[in-house]
């Protein structure tokens, strides 16, 4: 069995008279990517806040490390690296300066070699000495990522890591949590609105919706190709069900009324020959995880 | 606790808003010495109507360095709440509304250590600032003005007097007067980092606080008897101005004064503990409040 | 008023034979004054007046004949009442004046001669001077005078080593002054709750005392 890093069990948050999170329980892998999916305001930010105690929890309990998080705040948050919503700094001091704070709260050498170093790491070299009020967002971001990591922690909170950051940061910041995965073991919990963002980097995940738990497992088991959801635009729709229905092709089917099929995602190849075949007309032909749009549907209610 | 300090000195220093009050400060000293130094005995003929149809007094030595400070203190020391309400009020507001305050919060230090960090930088400031006044107000318009006694004009009760404090008996008034001024503006330190929780920007708390000094003072110095009575005693400014009392000298029964007495020491014991109370009180109130907030900036 | 007084000493007062007294007692102050030409005194002073709460001050006074007289501070801001130059009896001789004898005053230990001056000059400040002379010794003891602009003063003397020049060891002036009020809302005044000035309503006008002893004289 391997080892729980995050414990959470019957977590609820109720501010004044609305509830932002209610009664979620999950646990993290020790190493392990997990990831909160889920559009804004699914209680996302909240938990994670209640994670690093900024947001006292109403209901429910929270073990990291194997302690309760109330009462070991200190020693837990000296293990943790975080990143909550935006990455803000001192705008008005330097990059080395921000560092340099934050290596002294954790009684870390803040070096001029040091913070260097973390920089380099982080791709921000040669730009320590400029104040953060000149840097672009993903620089910012990347700012952020360096100050989190300067305990070098065991757990990394990154809410929204990837928001509003151009193609090439998204792809950095990607390969940064995949580094941080797999080449040093670090345990990572990221959150996003997009489940593509998760699919590609998180090995467990949980899908939020307006505070209430709505699944969780593994990404590879909850994103499994065999449920592939496929829909078929064509011009004759009825006449197109009538020859499905005459085919293999009629259990994939999921309604008699449009032509929508859920498969693995390896036989559409053979779908689309069945249909050639039979010289059916196709307009457009779709395919998502049924997961991914049962999300879509949540997020378009 | 010691690094946390630091760091928070450091922030101030690095922020130009911290420079503005040095400079206002500078600005409103040396206006003021430039008008006294050029016009100075229309003020003291002010201030000695009806005197001077009876005695004749070398003006140019009563307006010396010593009665320049007091003058500018009576007049800058009801501005400088402003100044140290630049500062205090932003503490926990500026981070809130910067997205600092949550990153700092998820370094393993507690929240009671940030705020206490916050409220001795802010004390550090106020008594840099204070220091920076008594170099301008005391030590410049002695370089300016020259040393002399001191004429100290105060109305009690019904009655006007002129007190005379000789020479060698001012200094140690005045080291007292700031060190007093000091404890009052932690006060304002106090109720600006209280209202500093609440709000996510610092502008709200900042003028907030120098509303409450503003209304009060007023309160304060309204001298309606009802007021003095039953409210004055329960407003803070009330006692800001108790640096005064150190300059209140005591006299014999013939009305001579006592070199080195003051004229109600307990009174200035009341306010200092009544002061001591105020910020023991609001610090207490801010740590358990902030201690329970929920940190959603 | 000044005639009125005339008037009234011609009748009340004089035998003719007595006026010839007064002003010879006066000629012998004014020849025994007059053998001082300057002196430099040093001194304190100690000015009392109810709104008034300064420390005693160390002065020096200076006098030149004719009757010149000047009180300088040593140190420090000094309240020097209006007037104070008054009490250079050589002051009393520097306008014509005619002297009438109003008779003695006893105390339980001396006799002092009471003569009142009345300036010959209609121009004259002073309106009416009231000796009170030790015949003994030569001095004057106590004057009383009423001016035109500084109200009435008087002037008390106690004599001692100096007593052969004429110059008192200690003087009491005392002066009338007006009332004094700070205006309102300048001070921003700390409510200390004294007890003894809020009992104390302001006096509308005040009686004012100099108090100078006179430590040491350089005459010459």
């Amino acid at each position: 069995m391997q080892d729980t890093i995050v414990e959470v069990r019957n977590l609820s948050k109720s501010f004044k008279n609305f509830e932002a999170v209610k009664n979620i329980s999950f646990e993290i892998a020790k190493g392990s990517v997990y990831g909160f999916l889920g559009q804004n305001g699914a209680g996302k930010s909240t938990t994670m806040r209640m994670l690093l105690s900024l947001i006292e929890p109403t209901n429910g309990e929270i073990n990291i490390f194997n302690k309760p998080l109330k009462g070991n705040e200190k020693y837990i948050l000296s293990n943790i690296g975080a990143i909550i919503e935006k990455p803000d700094t001192y705008n008005y001091l330097s990059g080395y300066e921000n560092l340099k704070i934050f290596s002294k709260i954790f009684k870390l050498p803040s070096t001029k070699s040091t913070l260097d170093k973390l920089l380099e790491r982080v791709g921000l070299s040669g730009r320590g000495n400029d104040k953060v009020k000149s840097y672009s967002q993903g620089m910012k971001q990347r700012l952020g990522i360096a100050i989190a990591l300067l305990n070098d922690p065991d757990f990394i909170i990154l809410d929204e890591p990837t928001n509003g950051l151009d193609p090439q940061g998204i792809a950095d910041i990607r390969n940064l949590i995949i580094h941080f995965s797999k080449n040093e073991g670090k345990t990572i919990l990221i959150s996003s609105h997009l489940i593509n963002e998760i699919e590609m980097v998180a090995d467990s995940m949980i899908i939020l919706h307006k505070g209430e738990k709505v699944v969780e497992g593994k990404v590879s088991e909850l994103l499994d190709p065999a449920r592939t959801l496929v829909k078929i635009e064509s011009n004759n729709t009825k006449s197109v069900i009538q020859i499905i229905s005459e085919s293999q092709w009629v259990q994939h089917l999921v309604s008699n009324d449009s032509l929508s099929f859920e498969m693995n995602k390896n036989d559409i190849p053979l779908l689309i020959k069945f249909l050639v075949e039979h010289e059916i007309p196709v307009e457009n032909l779709k395919s998502n995880h049924s997961l991914e749009n049962y999300f879509l549907q949540l997020t378009n209610s | 606790m010691w690094t946390l300090l630091k760091i928070e000195l450091f922030k101030i220093s690095k922020r130009p808003r911290t420079y503005i009050s040095f400079a206002a400060i500078l600005a409103i000293v040396m206006i003021f010495q430039f008008a006294f130094k050029a016009d100075g005995e229309n003020y003291m003929n002010l201030m000695l109507q009806g005197i001077n149809d009876s005695f004749q007094l070398d003006k140019q030595n009563a307006m010396n360095g010593y009665f320049m400070c007091y003058i500018i203190l009576n007049t800058l020391l009801v501005q400088i709440p402003i100044l140290v309400a630049l500062i205090a009020g932003d503490a926990i507001s500026g981070e809130a509304n910067m997205g600092t305050l949550r990153l700092v919060l998820t370094k393993p230090i507690s929240r009671q250590e940030l705020l206490l960090a916050k409220f001795y930088a802010s004390i550090i400031y106020t008594i840099i600032l204070l220091l920076w006044m008594a170099i301008l107000s005391l030590g410049l318009s002695l370089i300016i003005f020259g040393s002399g006694d001191m004429l100290i004009f105060r109305v009690s009760g019904e009655v006007s007097q002129i007190m005379q404090i000789t020479s060698d008996d001012i200094l140690w008034r005045y080291i007292a007067a700031f060190a007093y001024a000091a404890l009052a503006l932690t006060v304002i330190v106090s109720v600006a980092i209280l209202l500093s929780l609440f709000a996510e920007n610092s502008i709200g708390p900042i003028i907030t606080t120098i509303c409450i000094v503003l209304v009060f003072t007023i309160v304060s110095n309204m001298n309606v008897p009802l007021i003095d009575k039953h409210i004055k005693p329960y407003l803070f400014t009330s006692y800001l101005v108790g640096w005064k009392g150190f300059f209140y000298i005591a006299t014999t029964a013939e009305g001579v004064p006592i070199r080195g007495s003051i004229e109600n020491m307990n009174s200035i014991v009341k306010s200092i503990i009544i002061l001591v109370g105020h910020i023991g009180g609001l610090f207490m109130l801010s740590t358990y409040l902030f201690n329970k907030k929920d940190i959603l900036s | 008023m000044k005639y009125i007084l005339i008037i009234l000493s011609i009748f009340f007062i004089h035998p003719t034979g007595k006026t010839q007294d007064v002003n010879t007692l006066m000629n012998l102050i004014k020849v025994k004054l007059d053998k001082i030409n300057s002196y430099e005194a040093l001194a304190t002073m100690k000015t009392s007046i109810a709104y008034l709460k300064i420390p005693i001050a160390k002065v020096k006074v200076k006098f030149k004949k004719p009757n010149e007289l000047s009180i300088q501070s040593n140190s420090g801001v000094t309240f020097i009442p209006k007037g104070v130059n008054a009490i250079s009896l050589q002051n009393i001789f520097s306008n014509e004046f005619t002297a009438i004898d109003a008779g003695k005053l006893n105390t339980k230990d001396k006799s002092l001669r009471i003569i009142k001056l009345l300036p010959v000059s209609q121009n004259s400040n002073i309106v009416l001077s009231t000796l009170y002379i030790n015949e003994t010794d030569l001095v004057v003891e106590k004057n009383s005078t009423t001016t035109k602009e500084e109200g009435t003063y008087e002037i008390e003397m106690k004599y001692g080593k100096y007593i052969k020049y004429g110059l008192p060891d200690k003087l009491t002036f005392t002066f009338n002054a007006k009332d004094y009020k700070i205006p309102k809302g300048l001070t921003l005044d700390f409510d200390n709750s004294s007890p003894e000035n809020k009992k104390q309503p302001q006096p509308k006008s005040s009686k004012g005392t100099a108090e100078i002893v006179f430590e040491k004289y350089t005459i010459n």
